[in-house]
This record gives C-alpha cells, sequence and structure tokens, in this order.
C-alpha cells in the first residue's frame, strides 16, 4: 500500500519550520540544506521549492532519492519522507499555488527579497517514518 | 581541513541542526541533531537520537559520509559542514549534559520567536549518541542569493 500524507502531516507543511532536504551526489557524497517548502500536491505527491541554484538541486538531476522532514509549528511533531523525482514545473496552476505560498513564507521571514521561485520540483513520496 | 576561528564557538551554539547520510543504493537519510560541540580544529561531535534516526547508524558504519547543516534561529546564518565518521558512542554523562544545556538555550530561542515552549523536548531521547565527525569541507548556507560557497579558514 502506498504512503498517504494525512491531514496532520498537511499542516506542517505551511512553511513555519523550515524543513531539511537531504540528496546525494552521484559520487554518493551527502548533502543538507534547508527548504523553505514542501507543498503537498495529492496525498501520493508533494513538490519542493526550487529557489537558488544549488547543489541539492545538481544532486536531484543525478539522483532522484531525497529524503526531506517536516515539522508541526504548534505540536512538534516530525516526519521523515523519502521521495523520488518525478519533473519539474516552471509555469501552471502548481507553480503559481507554490509561489504565492513562497510569498507568504517570505513575509514571514523577512526574506521579500531573497526567495524567487524558479521552478517547483514535483515528488512521489516512497515512504514515511514518524520521528516524533 | 582546518576549521575558521570564527565558526569554533559557532559549532557550540543553540541552532537548528539537521544531518544527512545515504546508504548503498544512495538513498539519503535524514536524522535529527541534538547538540554540536567544537573539538579540535578538523572535529565535531553530533549527538543523535539512535532508534529515530532511522538508517544513519548503519550507514555510517557502511560508507562514513556525512554532512551536517547549522542554522542560526536570530538571523539565519548557516553553514553545512561535509566530512567522515570518525567513531560513534552512547552519550556520556558529559555529553548529556551538554545536550540538556542545548535543549534549554535552544528552547528559549524557539520561544523567543513564538514556538511552544518546551516543543523541543519532545524529539526522542531515549538512546543518546555521540558523533566525532572529522570536517573536510564547510559551505555557507545563510539564504541568499549566490550562497554555497566553500569557507575556507
Amino acid at each position: 500500500m502506498a504512503p498517504i500524507i494525512t491531514e496532520e502531516m498537511q499542516e506542517a507543511m505551511q512553511g513555519v519550520v523550515p524543513s531539511t532536504l537531504v540528496t546525494c551526489s552521484k559520487a554518493g557524497i551527502p548533502n543538507t540544506n534547508y527548504i523553505s517548502q514542501v507543498y503537498y500536491v495529492d496525498a501520493e505527491h508533494v513538490a519542493l521549492s526550487h529557489q537558488f541554484f544549488s547543489k541539492s538541486i545538481r544532486n536531484i538531476d543525478e539522483n532522484p532519492k531525497v529524503s526531506v522532514s517536516i515539522v508541526h509549528p504548534e505540536s512538534f511533531q516530525m516526519w521523515r519522507l523519502d521521495l523520488v523525482f518525478i519533473r519539474k514545473e516552471t509555469d501552471g496552476d502548481l507553480y503559481d499555488q507554490m509561489t504565492l505560498q513562497l510569498e507568504a513564507i517570505a513575509s514571514m521571514t523577512g526574506m521579500e527579497d531573497v526567495f524567487h521561485l524558479l521552478s517547483a520540483y514535483v515528488f512521489k513520496v516512497v515512504d514515511i517514518h514518524k520521528i516524533v | 581541513m582546518q576549521i575558521p576561528d570564527k565558526l569554533k564557538s559557532y559549532v557550540n551554539g543553540p541552532h537548528g541542526m539537521n544531518m544527512g547520510t545515504r546508504g548503498a543504493d544512495l538513498q539519503p537519510e535524514y536524522a535529527r541533531v541534538l547538540g554540536s560541540r567544537f573539538v579540535d580544529d578538523q572535529h565535531i561531535h553530533l549527538f543523535f537520537d539512535g532508534p529515530s534516526a532511522g538508517r544513519t547508524i548503519q550507514n555510517l558504519h557502511d560508507n562514513g559520509l556525512v554532512s551536517v547543516i547549522l542554522c542560526s534561529l536570530e538571523n539565519y546564518e548557516s553553514y553545512q559542514f561535509k566530512g567522515k565518521f570518525v567513531s560513534l558512542h552512547p552519550s556520556n554523562p558529559d555529553d548529556l549534559q551538554w545536550i540538556a544545556n542545548y535543549l534549554e538555550d535552544i528552547n528559549v530561542l524557539l520561544v523567543k520567536v513564538g514556538f511552544p515552549d518546551q516543543g523541543m523536548y519532545k524529539y526522542p531521547r531515549s538512546s543518546m549518541m555521540t558523533l566525532l565527525m572529522e570536517v573536510e569541507e564547510i559551505f555557507e548556507q545563510t539564504p541568499k542569493a549566490g550562497t554555497g560557497q566553500k569557507v575556507f579558514a
């Protein structure tokens, strides 16, 4: 049975607590970084925001497997999601919705001049582990 | 490499801390870190809960590669340390005291920026481990255009 993103987990995807993204290069070097958005697409898919030309993005282009954390801002419940990259989008409804949410996150964190969505990276959820 | 002077005290701070490893199949693995400590010019300690860290311990023993990101809650100043596993042992009383101090300090900062009091204490700590990491590279990761530059001593 495919892992399902619950309503509780969706509340941990509002961008209040930054998520952490772990990627790995083809050569096997892990890379750990923060990511502003883990966006709920549907019960089996999420999208991550691509804002900078980063090592994380280069790694995903080489190796589609990633691990990401999400944290509920009130209960501090935490999940680790194993994801696999499917596609990227640079326009359309998903891109527009993520742009709006990213603007709200930027406003909360004083990053209006820094955060700009370049593309939405869509992933399939392959495993979910509850940490807290 | 040598850890630059400006980062020696930074490592000891009550920052957000998260670690990544990977398996033989190049599957990355996330783990929460509950404190880090400067050891010497090439080494730092990372403290994490073993049972809730998934395949992290297995990955460390298999290939030894580790990266950890630290982020100041006050100004978002962030650095990623990449390197390799040297040793791992159950946290001793000194380590556990360091972790307790870390939790106390970061809780104060989190409350200051609006998060619920005691939230950090919900993270599992049933079997804390102390990882000695040899630092080979450091990258600045403060959110801004052009971030990701390598930091030199």
